[in-house]
């Protein structure tokens, strides 16, 4: 191994100053992490102004954003974002790469990024390592990456282009082709993958990216929660508490957590359940069918709103348990980690990325994905205080910085140094 | 002028004259007992017989026949050795032969004149004949039939109605298959079929027109309607027109068509009479004369068409290739990725298809290969084939197919050298249903070993003759693959 640590420019979707969402927060704790560790480490994200406004009042399309971050405008790509539309722009944006003089290219997407913007930078510098996070699936699936049926909400095992013209009546073979020959196409100049589970690694073997040159490595949660210490809970008080986080979106699995409970609540009413991300308007606009429940529920359902992600950490210190019903597949859900991390267990569906990061009745209990019976089983069953006192004991913690940075070392080495190796299963 | 030669012999001259230097024609009929035939010659002199070089007999049904009679029009045209100075017309009829001094008559003497007056059909039959030998009939150099040919009724344009027919289209395909078929406006008598004979008209821009007959020449023998079909020698920036006759019992129709350059659909559309709703009888017809026609068809196409699918070779570094149907943005994209491997396999590009523009854009930016554009597949492919070096044609799933294998290499396996590219055109015209795109894409699938047993055929016809055609192409096709059983 070298003994300087290679330069690294971290390139992603867009800045957590500007959204929230888990793969542009994964990216950015991997720059900080970084730098922390006193590598030279850069940080570019996407960024759409209102407007379609430069962020550089001179009217460049990228511009500085404090130190060693930097911002670009996607205002020059096609609609899908995938591509540019103007050409000057994506070379800016290339002059930009090519001037951090990184050794290695880690990209946290391609998506507001670009598949030949990622063409041109291999090309420009064959000597740099590109490496790909895949935080999602949306190069399999053009369901938003979700692989769940688009009619159905089925869940997809499989991607084959007569499948997907299935969900997609409206386009044809050749296209849904040529869109993953698109895809294959660029993100093989990459020249290792990260995957944040098995799960999704899988998939993406199984689509057609090759396992060599890939490595399973967790997300880091950052310092700060890793700082956080964890202590022991107190199963008495807390097994009936639930806890949700998270968007009252069409898969998160609203519609099965709320009935459930309702009817787990006629069994036990002790029980109770507060929902941190979404009030009951934003819920019943997404999913009227549950108002009976929710007045059902009476004052054991608790509507907490959003919340900032420093506040995790008290959120989920008063619940007993976390609970994720989602109805897709989740492919390496931050919510499971920080609940990890705090040491609440967790309730689950039972497949995807949560069946993986929460293995049955060593991390939490799965219940069968979709199911209101299920699920309201699984809830009486954790409220049971030995259970949740013993579950809560066995609750792995998640993969530490000096893990992380170790992981990462290896995969920036040159290929004559490097080892792929599967770093952790969950 | 009109002689009796006998009491049962009877003779009109309409016209004595010569056709050029060394070639005398005689027009008129011969009247004399039913049941003998009248053989004529043309003598220089007593004892001295010249050579006949066409006597055609045809129906004279405008003269008087008295009981027991018969009679017959006739053209004769004969050779002039120099020398011959006279000229007897000589009958022989019932072992004895009767001359006439034609010399001695003032007779018309004007056959180009004659040729305008005279029966349509006899005229016709004459054009068609010398036609055929215009080496030995020099009467179509010698400008006989063009003020005939300038009275004909003259179909211009596209299919429609024209003169007793509700429908008339009239075709020509690149390689020279011509047909014309249409269907009649008034029925006939019952059980009369329509015989069909056409020669061709070549006006090669600006040149003199020539004449030539249709090889192959057959029609299906029709009551309600009309098909004929033929090969004439490909004659390329030419002017076709067809000259029909069409003869209904005792009705007959003379007229000019200009032919329609049109691709195999159009060709097969018209032999089929498509939009044509036929009765029974011409359906059973039309299907019995097809068949045949279109195994004829076949066997002609065999040699030239045999294995062609089966000859494509590994292109050597430096080539062309040739991607004749990008249509859709992210082809152009997928083609832009893969650009730096194409650019070692390649030397030139040439692309055709709707998002053709943007993919050159990209690779045209790059500058490590030579980029053409072309409108469509057919260009494309011309334009690919003046190059040096084989020419591998892409199609969008072939480049597909290497993109998400991750293996460009097997791209490059089914180039064709310039013994192929000379045989493609051909291919398209005798064989292609949809577009040279359609025509690469087969041939492709041909090379790749993939079954074309399932090949959609355009504009397929659901009833029997339909399924003849959908037979004759794959016919087609299993020759060019090379795996068609022989009859």
């Amino acid at each position: 191994m070298s003994a300087r640590q290679p330069a690294v420019c971290v390139i992603s979707h867009a800045h957590p100053d500007f959204s929230k969402g888990g793969g542009e927060m994964a990216a950015y704790r991997h720059f900080q992490t970084l730098a922390g560790e006193g590598w030279d480490a850069s940080f570019v994200a996407a960024i759409e102004l209102p407007n379609g406004q430069p962020p550089s009042d001179r009217g460049e399309m990228a511009a500085g954003y404090g130190e060693r971050e930097y911002l670009y405008a996607v205002g020059g790509m096609e609609d899908d974002r995938l591509w540019w539309r103007n050409p000057d722009d994506r070379r800016a944006l290339l002059r930009l790469l090519v001037g951090l003089k990184a050794d290695v290219y880690h990209f946290h997407h391609y998506w507001r990024v670009g598949l030949d913007l990622i063409a041109e930078l291999a090309e420009a510098r064959p000597d740099a390592r590109l490496v790909l996070t895949l935080h999602e699936m949306l190069a399999i699936c053009s369901h938003h990456g979700q692989m769940v049926r688009t009619r159905s909400r089925e869940l997809c095992r499989k991607e084959t282009a007569q499948r997907c013209l299935a969900c997609f009546p409206d386009q044809t073979l050749e296209r849904l082709r040529l869109r993953k020959a698109m895809m294959l196409s660029a993100l093989r100049r990459f020249d290792h993958f990260v995957y944040p589970s098995h799960f999704i690694a899988e998939r993406y073997r199984a689509w057609g990216l090759s396992p060599d040159r890939a490595t399973v490595l967790e997300n880091y949660l950052g310092d700060d929660l890793l700082a956080v210490p964890r202590r022991a809970r107190d199963s008495a008080r807390l097994a009936g508490h639930f806890a949700f986080f998270g968007q009252p979106t069409e898969f998160k699995g609203f519609d099965i957590l709320i009935p459930a409970f309702a009817a787990a609540l006629k069994e036990k009413p002790g029980l109770s359940l507060a929902i941190h991300g979404a009030t009951a308007e934003e819920t019943l606009r997404f999913f009227p069918g549950v108002a009976n429940s929710i007045a059902e529920a009476g004052d054991r359902l608790i509507f907490s709103g959003r919340y900032d992600a420093p506040e995790v950490s008290g959120l989920m210190a008063s619940a007993g348990w976390v609970v994720m019903p989602s109805i897709w597949w989740e492919n390496s859900p931050v919510v499971i980690q920080e609940a990890r991390r705090l040491g609440a267990p967790l309730l689950v569906s039972g497949i995807g990325g949560m069946a993986e990061k929460v293995l049955d009745g060593v991390d939490g209990l799965h219940f069968r994905a979709g199911s209101v019976p299920g699920l309201a089983t699984a809830l009486l069953e954790a409220s049971v205080p030995d259970i949740h006192a013993r579950l809560s004991a066995s609750l792995r913690d998640v993969i530490g910085r000096d893990e992380f940075i170790g992981t990462l070392r290896r995969i920036y080495a040159s290929p004559a140094e490097a080892e792929t190796r599967v770093i952790r299963a969950a | 002028m009109y002689f009796e030669l006998g009491q049962a012999l009877h003779l009109q001259i309409d016209c004595v004259g010569d056709i050029g230097p060394d070639q005398g024609a005689i027009f008129g009929w011969v009247r004399h007992p039913a049941g003998e035939t009248p053989l004529l010659h043309v003598a220089g002199g007593v004892g001295l017989r010249l050579p006949t070089v066409l006597l055609v007999l045809h129906p004279r049904t405008e003269v008087e026949l008295p009981d027991g009679m018969a009679v017959s029009g006739f053209t004769l045209l004969h050779d002039i050795p120099p020398g011959a100075a006279g000229r007897l017309l000589v009958i022989g009829l019932g072992g004895q032969e009767i001359a006439l001094d034609l010399m001695a008559y003032d007779l018309p003497g004007d056959p180009a004149a004659a040729t305008i007056a005279r029966d349509p059909g006899a005229t016709f039959q004459f054009l068609h004949a010398a036609a055929r030998d215009p080496a030995r009939i020099r009467a179509v150099p010698a400008g006989l039939f063009n003020g005939w040919l300038d009275h004909l009724p003259r179909r211009t344009g596209s299919t429609g109605a024209f003169l007793d027919f509700s429908q008339l289209s009239v075709v020509c395909t690149a390689e020279g298959e011509v047909a014309v078929s249409g269907s009649f406006g008034m029925p006939g008598a019952a059980g009369e079929r329509t015989e069909a004979m056409a020669c061709a008209m070549l006006r090669p821009g600006d040149g003199p027109a020539r004449i030539v007959p249709l090889h192959h020449e057959g029609f299906a023998p029709l009551e309600t309607g009309f098909v004929l079909r033929g090969q004439i020698e490909p004659s390329l920036g030419a002017q076709v027109e067809l000259v029909v006759q069409l003869q209904r019992g005792d009705h007959g129709w003379w007229f000019r068509g200009e032919a329609e350059a049109v691709a195999l659909p159009g060709l097969l559309a018209t032999l089929t009479l498509a939009g044509t709703e036929l009765p029974g009888a011409d359906a059973g017809a039309l299907h019995g004369w097809l068949k045949e026609a279109l195994r004829h068809r076949g066997e002609v196409l065999r040699a030239g068409l045999c294995g062609i699918g089966q000859g494509g070779g590994r292109a050597a570094p430096g080539g062309t290739a040739l991607i004749f149907d990008l249509h859709d943005d992210y082809a152009a994209r997928v083609l832009s990725l893969l650009a730096p491997q194409l650019e070692t396999q390649f030397g030139r590009i040439v692309i055709a298809g709707a998002a053709a523009t943007r993919a050159a854009a990209a690779l045209l930016h790059r500058g490590r290969m030579e980029v053409a554009v072309e409108e469509d597949a057919e260009a494309a492919l011309a334009l690919a084939a003046r190059g040096v070096g084989f020419v591998t044609p892409i199609d969008t799933p072939a480049l597909v197919d290497a993109a998400i294998e991750g293996n460009l290499t097997r791209l490059a396996g089914h180039a064709l050298g310039a013994d192929h590219l000379a045989k493609l055109e051909t291919l398209h015209v005798v064989a292609g249903m949809d577009g040279m795109e359609g025509t690469l894409r087969r041939l492709m699938a041909i090379m790749e070993g993939r079954d074309l047993g399932g090949v959609h055929l355009p504009g397929q016809r659901p009833d029997p003759i339909g399924g003849l055609v959908a037979e004759h192409l794959r016919m087609v096709w299993d020759m060019v693959a090379g795996r068609e059983a022989r009859p």
